[in-house]
């Protein structure tokens, strides 16, 4: 399966009648909180997947995998960093917000590839699951400590008396926050359950988490469409600049993740793909209301827009079918 | 038949929810103990807030006190607009059935 073919998944074809009917002004729409939910079924069965299937991986690849996937969380946000400031185009507040969106991970734009894997029956390996928990968070605290940087060096440069309001935001509790969001407790908790309950117990939960999974993912990325369709209205405010960066960053970080996955973890195209991903792929559930809070100065305008509707449907038609075709090639030299 | 009114401030926050709670236990520390709040939808400088997931959801933070603890709680408030944050804030006369 190949080209378009690759298009021709009902995940992906859901994302494409969500974009249609929003530009053709169609009444379509969620009601209030279903997104929310449905986010939260997803993560919730992919973990207790996830954990049922690395309960019998090796233990040895399970830590690389972890150590790897810290690396990239930490690794790419610096890359996306450098190429924001680069001639100082963006400003240190909304590179350093933008950013640590693209070094945490989407876990719908995960859970696509997943289907599109399924799709051609190929199998993979478990452990990305676990790297896009453990990546989940590492991004946010680079973003948090560029932008305090940041907001150091305007404090040295500008004349203006120090005060409390310039010191920004409380470093201790935004760690914590960053550490027990509310993605990666579910994450990892059902992961644990996933684990530790016994086969039989856990086959009565297989029609909940496994068997209705496609079909729900089908329904979010329906909505993600939705959502994508309606910030094409502020990509003029973006400006192009910023919608250059959507789509280069993924290529980047897709690279990385391709390297990761098959030079240092020797994992097969298709586990590689999954990891490529982690690295292309821009959080918007657990990333936006930390830099809300976290790098105030930043305009959400412009993250929301770029990982929304830039890169999530980048990664979703073209990134998860190319760095697929790229794992291939690279694991055959 | 007259009725018997206070005059009160009403101030009103739109903001964010993810600066909820932080905002709930300034008003406590001041001594604000009633609030209410809505979820809200829109859309201005910050783009679209269509309550999809918790960076786009906006809330509407109602509390209507005294005219001195406004001002004070407007002072509160001034201090996350200095730090960045996008809030926007604004005070009517309430005149609150005694």
């Amino acid at each position: 399966m190949s080209g378009l073919d690759s298009l021709l998944i009902p995940a992906v074809l859901f994302f494409a009648l969500g974009v249609f009917a929003q530009l053709i002004k169609s009444d379509l729409k969620f009601p209030e909180g279903l997104a929310k939910g449905i986010s939260l079924y997803l993560l919730m069965a992919i973990g207790l997947k996830g954990g049922a299937e690395l309960a019998k991986a090796d233990m040895a690849i399970a830590l690389q995998s972890i150590f790897w996937a810290f690396l990239m969380g930490l690794v790419i946000p610096l890359i996306g960093y450098a190429i924001l400031r680069f001639r100082d185009r963006i400003d240190p507040f909304n590179a350093a917000a933008i950013t640590a969106h693209y070094g945490s991970v989407s876990a719908a734009t995960f859970l696509t590839a997943v289907a599109f894997l399924e799709a051609m029956n190929v199998s993979h390996e478990s452990y990305p699951i676990i790297m896009m928990v453990i990546m989940e968070s590492p991004a946010i605290i680079v973003g948090l400590v560029l932008a305090m940087l940041a907001r150091k060096k305007l404090a040295m440069s500008s004349d203006a008396p120090k005060t409390g309001d310039s010191q920004g935001v409380n470093t201790g509790s935004l760690l914590r926050e960053a550490f027990t969001n509310g993605s990666v407790i579910l994450l990892l908790g059902a992961m644990l359950v996933g684990a530790v309950a016994s086969p039989e117990a856990m086959a009565k939960v297989y029609p909940f988490s496994n068997e209705i999974f496609m079909g729900v993912l089908c329904l979010f990325l329906l909505d993600m469409g939705i959502e994508a369709a309606k910030r094409i209205k502020s990509f003029k405010k973006a400006g192009f600049t910023l919608v250059s960066f959507g789509l280069i960053m993924p290529l980047i970080g897709g690279t990385i993740g391709v390297f990761v996955g098959v030079t240092l973890l020797g994992f097969s195209p298709a586990g590689a793909m999954l990891v490529a991903i982690l690295g292309a792929s821009a959080s918007y559930i657990a990333v936006p209301p930390a830099m809300r809070y976290g790098v105030p100065e930043a305009n959400p305008s412009f993250y929301l827009t770029l990982t929304l509707g830039v890169t999530f449907p980048f990664n979703v038609v073209i990134g998860i079918p190319m760095f697929y075709q790229m794992a291939i090639w690279y694991s055959g030299i | 038949m007259s009725v018997s009114t206070s005059a009160e401030k009403m101030v009103q926050i739109v903001t964010n929810s993810s600066l909820e709670n932080k905002l709930i236990r300034s008003l406590e520390k001041i001594g604000i103990t009633g609030y209410t709040i809505f979820n809200v939808r829109g859309d201005g400088d910050s783009g679209i807030q269509d309550s999809h997931m918790d960076g786009d959801t906006n809330i509407l933070l109602m509390v209507v006190v005294p005219a001195e603890l406004s001002e004070v709680l407007m002072a509160k408030l001034l201090e996350y607009k200095n730090k960045g944050h996008h809030l926007l804030v604004f005070s009517v006369d309430a005149a609150v059935l005694a």
